[in-house]
């Protein structure tokens, strides 16, 4: 079968990253595309070619259809890899791109308009007995309504962005006069991400947990699914910690909910990959939340557990390439993890923390896998997405995959800002996680005043190697420094100002 | 030599001595030979005894940040530490005072809700502060009035830095 020859990624970071290694791996030149404050970005020096599509705002540049679409021309590209994020939901990129004669990798823009309508998608598969949530049927247009519905279906209700995806202008309304602020900030934020800002509500399940099955569907109607990622580990209702199988599933419930997943797929009329993600409360029941039509961030586990390449099979599938195998050529061969590491200062709301990665070492060893988008010497630009790299362990067991995760966490080493890192090393080490006891409140209930962990078992190492390096390059370290001088800060202590 | 170091308000003193290519290494009044070994600028490798360590670190602004097993630790020297305190003084005492509304993190201004001498109830939602996509709503922890606007729509401001002054209404 004849192979596309020449590959665009609309996208940045990590997973223009490894999109870019899949495309060598098939001998497919990859195309780069980058705004000015990317120049330097790792995406752009991987990639075979690489093209400055204009300045740092997102609007002018990852999400400028025109731009991309005239680069993708000028450079000869057959196809476009959007990622996932900017334009990778968008049915109309994915139209142009049909009518401009290119492959859009990922599902055709008709599909791509079902399932990204949230409201639309929710009404056609009611039809079909897939349970939902309640909620609304349409976005609302105005107050009134969605101030109606909420009182129908009772708070707490759940702004959600009818484009949306990786909470991007989610927001919980715990009380009526909440509703008006959320439903603003939610069309605000779904604007800024998605450039459409509808929005609509549900119901919120209490304690559930996140569980979603990967898809992949041919262009000639035949689809499997890749078993479950459980992805209940959330703050701000993004996912930081995903894994497979879900400890919550026994392979009756697997089984018909992947069977559902599919069901949601055809009847959508759906191609390529995508996830159909659904909430399964205490009681063993499941709702189905949304389909994700793209590649997602925590795709690698099931990479990891069932030995596919999914980002490959995204483009034979765009190629027109029928899958070859059925359900049952695929299982589950042990645990997977993945721990996002971001940009972030979790000890401080998870607020984003900029600046120049000063070193970094990503670990190493049998079952590891890093997907980054970051180097030694990095600046992290307040522009985008906060996330720096993915760590992925393979186990042959959950514990063994968990333990695994722990040292490779330890192992990582990004020096100059702040990183999920130290939580996400607490969340695995945590007695719930160990147990399996994942619903989407673990982060609220277990580590909601989490602080940076004041251990200092190696201190003593520490002040050594500081000493040795200041040594090694005097003077590394100011002069005074190496005098003892008794100031009234010494004897200080901790202290801090102006705490309640 | 000796070492003075210190992170987060607290002191420590090294002193490592060098002879013939062997250290001494001097914490807490305890001394104990030492092996040490670089590896690169980056990478030091220490035996303390037959126990191995690979101690990472880098520098900037004068900060020594040093990474082992996952533990994060940041020195400077002390004088070097007066005068970052007095910066997160600022910033802290920004933050304490109940009549400012502060950034939380560096970004971008992308909303004020009031405007000067406006009265303000307590938990309003002042101004939103976006970075990395993400919005952040900044309430008033006060019943009061509009002061002074100190940033525009658009502005970039840094943690820490004041964006509206209240002062409490009579």
């Amino acid at each position: 079968m004849k192979m596309f020859k020449r590959i665009l990624i609309a996208n940045r970071g990590e997973i223009a990253v490894r999109i870019i290694r899949a495309c060598r791996e098939m001998g497919i030149s990859s195309i780069a595309v980058f705004s000015d404050v990317d120049r330097s970005a790792l995406h752009v020096q991987m990639a075979d070619e690489a093209v400055c599509i204009g300045p740092a705002p997102p609007l002018e540049s990852y999400l400028n259809m025109k731009k991309i679409m005239d680069v993708a021309k000028l450079t000869s590209s057959e196809a476009i890899h959007p990622g996932y994020g900017f334009l990778a939901e968008n049915f109309r990129f994915a139209a142009l791109c049909e009518k401009e004669g290119l492959v859009f990798i990922g599902p055709n823009s008709k599909a791509l308009k079902l399932v990204g309508d949230k409201v639309a998608s929710r009404k056609s598969l009611s039809n079909i007995g897939v349970p939902l949530i309640p909620g609304m049927e349409s976005t609302g247009k105005d107050f009134k309504e969605f101030q109606s519905m909420a009182e129908k279906i009772g708070y707490p209700v759940m702004v959600k962005a009818s484009a949306g995806g990786g909470g991007k202008g989610m927001r919980i309304v715990l009380r009526p006069e909440e509703l008006k602020g959320s439903i603003e900030a939610g069309m605000r934020e779904a604007k800024s991400a998605f450039g459409d800002e509808s929005v609509y509500l549900e119901k919120c399940i209490q304690k559930p947990r996140h569980i979603e099955f990967q898809i992949l569907a041919d262009q000639s109607g035949h689809a499997i699914h890749l078993f479950e990622r459980e992805c209940s580990i959330q703050r701000r209702h993004q996912k930081i910690v995903e894994e497979t199988p879900s400890a919550a599933l026994d392979p009756d419930l697997r089984q018909r909910m992947g069977k559902e997943a599919v069901e949601v797929v055809q009847a959508t009329g759906y191609t390529n990959a995508g996830t159909v993600e659904f909430l399964l409360d205490q009681d063993g029941n499941y709702y189905f939340l949304e389909v994700n039509a793209r590649i997602q961030v925590e795709h690698p586990i099931t990479e990891m557990v069932t030995g596919i390449d999914l980002v490959k099979w995204q483009i034979r599938i765009a190629l027109g390439e029928n899958l070859p195998f059925g359900q049952e050529t695929f299982f589950q061969r042990g645990h997977a993890i993945e721990s996002r590491i971001y940009a972030e200062d979790p000890a401080n709301r998870f607020l984003p923390s900029l600046g120049k990665i000063l070193f970094m070492k990503s670990p190493e060893g049998p079952g590891i896998r890093v997907d980054s988008g970051i180097y030694s010497g990095y600046d992290v630009t307040r522009h985008y997405d906060p996330i720096l790299s993915k760590l992925i362990v393979w186990g042959e067991n959950r514990e063994t995959a968990r333990k695994r995760m722990i040292d490779a966490l330890k192992e990582y080493v990004i020096i100059g800002l702040q990183t999920t890192i130290p939580f996400l090393i607490d969340v695995i080490e945590h007695p719930g996680f160990k147990n399996g006891e994942t619903t989407t409140d673990f982060i609220q209930t277990n580590l909601s005043e989490w602080k940076a962990p004041m251990k200092r078992n190696f201190l003593k190492q520490a002040l050594i190697a500081t000493a040795v390096h200041s040594q090694k390059h005097e003077p590394s370290l100011p002069e005074s420094t190496r005098k003892i001088q008794i100031t009234p800060w010494m004897t200080l202590g901790p202290w801090r100002i102006g705490e309640v | 030599m000796e070492l003075e170091l210190t992170q987060d308000g607290q002191t420590y003193r090294i002193c490592l001595n060098e002879e013939d290519g062997r250290y001494t290494a001097t914490l807490d009044d305890e001394t104990y030979p030492v092996d040490i070994c670089t590896i690169d600028d980056n990478c030091i490798s220490i035996l303390i005894g037959d126990r191995s360590f690979r101690v990472y670190r880098a520098q900037s602004n004068g900060k020594e940040y040093i990474s082992v097993n996952g533990e994060l630790y940041c020195f400077s020297s002390p004088d070097k530490e007066e005068c970052r305190r007095s910066d997160y003084k600022r910033a802290e005492k920004n933050r304490g005072d109940k009549l400012n509304i502060v950034a939380p993190m560096p970004g971008s201004v992308l909303q004020i809700n009031a405007k000067e001498g406006d009265e303000v109830e307590e938990g309003q939602c002042l101004a939103i502060v976006e970075a990395m996509k993400m919005e952040t709503g900044l309430h008033s922890m006060v019943r009061g009035k509009v002061k002074k606007i100190h940033s525009s729509l658009g502005q970039q401001v840094d943690a820490g830095e004041v964006i509206i002054e209240l002062e409490v209404s009579e």
